[in-house]
Formats: C-alpha cells, structure tokens, sequence
C-alpha cells in the first residue's frame, strides 16, 4: 500500500478552499481484507484523505515552507459506506490559521450524498517542538512531494481556482 | 498489504476492555511516503489500530453476532508524539457501551512510557442481509472468515 488518498485536485483557492477526488477501486488491494467478501473503504482512509486534502491547502498557505502535520481529530462522523465504483469528493474549509498551525472544516461526498463530516487541526511542529524529534528538512513537503504537487498544478501562481482548468492552459 | 492493524491481542475482559499490539516495521509499504526522511506510523493508522482493537472487543463480547463493525464517529482524538519503524504501539480500549447496534469507547496508545495518542472512538454494528447487496449468506461467509482471523491474533488459550 502507498500512501496516497486523493487522486487530485479539482478545485483550489488558494487560503480558503480546496476540493480533491478520491476513486475507489476494487485494484485496491487492502479492499479485499476489508472486509473478507463484501470490500468497503476503511473510514480512517476517509479521513486520511481529508488531512491530505486540508495539509495541502493549509501547506501552500506559507508556501509548502512549514511541515504541517495532523494533530488532532477534532470530530469525524461517517455517514455512508464508501465502495467499489464510488467517487467521493473532500471538501475542505480553512477555519483559522496561526503561526503555531490551522484548522479545517471539511465534508466528504459521494453523488451529492453526504459521507461524512470531520474537523482537524493541524501543527506547523517546528513551532511546536515539545520535545518530539525529527529531521530539520521538510520532510512533509519534500522534493518528490513538491513533483506531484506540480502535477496537481497547485503552486504558486498556478493556483488560481480551477485546478483542472488551469492545467490546460 | 493484509490491512490487519493489530498484530497480537494481549488481554481481553468481554464487555469491558481489550489491550493489543501493533509492531511498526520498515518492511511496511507505505512507510516510504510516510515519509521518505522520516518514516513514521500515519496518525490514522493509531485510530484504525483503536478501531480494530474495539471491534474485536465487540465480536468477543457478542460472540460475533454482527458480519460488519465498522467506525462511526471519532471524538477529540489528540497525537502527542511519532511512532518510528522499531517502535510498538499499544493500544487499550476501555468500553463505555457495548449495545445492540452501537458501541463507544475511550482508547489511548502508547510506546513504552510514552502515551502517543488518545481519543473516543464509536462503532456501528450491521449485518450484510440489512444492505443493499448484502445476504445472510454473505454474513456466514464474513463471520466465518473472520472467527478464522481472530484465532490467529486472540490471547492465548
């Protein structure tokens, strides 16, 4: 399993929203553990997806230059199941951000249908040490990161809206 | 990957609380892009390792009455601290309510002297035969399947 839980963006503006897709596919192989004859996305997944989608727009808010990282589950309720063949959109809202971090407010829908609703908050942790250890390089938004964010088309000036209008240009 | 976040279960008391392991490896896939320069265990895999400790508790408790149980809500679930390859999670669930179709929980894991992280976690208990596409064979199937699994991780008899 790789560590990527949306597909890409379709909407990003920047400081305020940002709208990723995630298609979940019976390819995936954890679906056929979870569960043994009736696959279905692991929730937690749902909210891996949210904090990628919220970490990004939170990240590009001080140019990819701080580490953000997940601190707290604020709340999460999961509506639906989410299966093979479904497409579920995360919508996430910054709510407040500070030197210390942000928070987002984020729902996840699948066909206009609600999936789920979940607040996070997030640690920019070199401002936050609290005796954890870790490297002094960003390690979040990391060169490789920074490739793929490219193919997002969500850096700098090219964030602009439309993500996916923008790429054509 | 098997998606099977709990490697051993530790202490079980049915209806009220269950303690269980999960080892971080460097052998785990997704470790590379969490992160390349600093692997460590995703924040949401310690709830999944909450979760699944939970849903055991429950299959215990009820003696696998329910195919599917699965995370509802998550409330105020705090990260204090990494976990790198190395490391081994521990993770103790204490039952608040285990009921017919629902159940909550406080869970808190931690890495030898270190509490990692803790929050309240609920789970939803249904059967396959009560969803689209779902049957009551298909239930069969999952219980038995799982009642397989929990042989591999359960305490020791």
């Amino acid at each position: 399993m790789r560590w990527f839980w949306i597909d890409r963006f379709e909407q990003f503006e920047p400081g305020r929203r940002a709208v990723a897709v995630k298609c979940c596919t019976l390819a995936e192989e954890h679906l056929h553990d979870h569960m043994p004859s009736w696959p279905v996305m692991p929730n937690c997944l749902i909210l891996e997806g949210m904090a990628q989608t919220g970490g990004i727009l939170v990240g590009q808010m001080r140019n990819f230059t701080e580490k953000v990282i997940l601190a707290k589950v604020t709340k999460a309720s999961f509506l639906r199941h989410v299966r093979p063949g479904d497409r579920i959109l995360h919508e996430a809202v910054v709510e407040s951000i500070s030197e210390a971090g942000a928070s987002i407010r984020g729902t996840v829908t699948c066909d206009g249908q609600t999936v789920a609703e979940i607040s996070l908050m997030f640690s920019h942790i070199d401002q936050n040490l609290g005796g954890m250890e870790f490297p002094e390089e960003n390690f979040v938004f990391h060169e490789g990161f920074k490739l793929l964010l490219d193919s997002f088309n969500i850096r700098d000036d090219a964030a602009d809206g439309d993500a996916s209008g923008s790429q054509q240009k | 990957m098997k998606f099977a976040l709990i490697d051993r279960v530790v202490e079980l008391e049915p209806g009220k609380r269950i303690v269980a392991i999960k080892n971080v490896a460097l052998a785990e896939e997704y470790l590379q892009d969490h992160f390349p320069a600093f692997p460590v265990l995703p924040g949401v895999f310690m709830v999944q390792a909450m979760v699944e400790a939970a849903t055991w508790l429950v299959r215990a408790t009820e003696d696998f009455a329910h195919a599917l149980v699965t995370l509802s809500e998550v409330r105020t679930v705090k990260y204090q601290s990494f976990l790198a390859p190395g490391d081994q999670l521990r993770v103790e669930l204490t039952a608040d309510e285990i009921g017919p179709v629902a159940s909550s929980f406080r869970g808190k894991g931690s890495a030898g002297d270190r509490v990692v992280v803790q929050g309240k976690i609920y789970l939803r208990h249904e059967n396959l035969a009560d969803l689209p596409g779902g049957s009551a064979d298909l239930d069969a199937r999952m219980i038995e399947r799982l009642r397989k699994h929990w042989e591999l991780i359960g305490p020791a008899r």
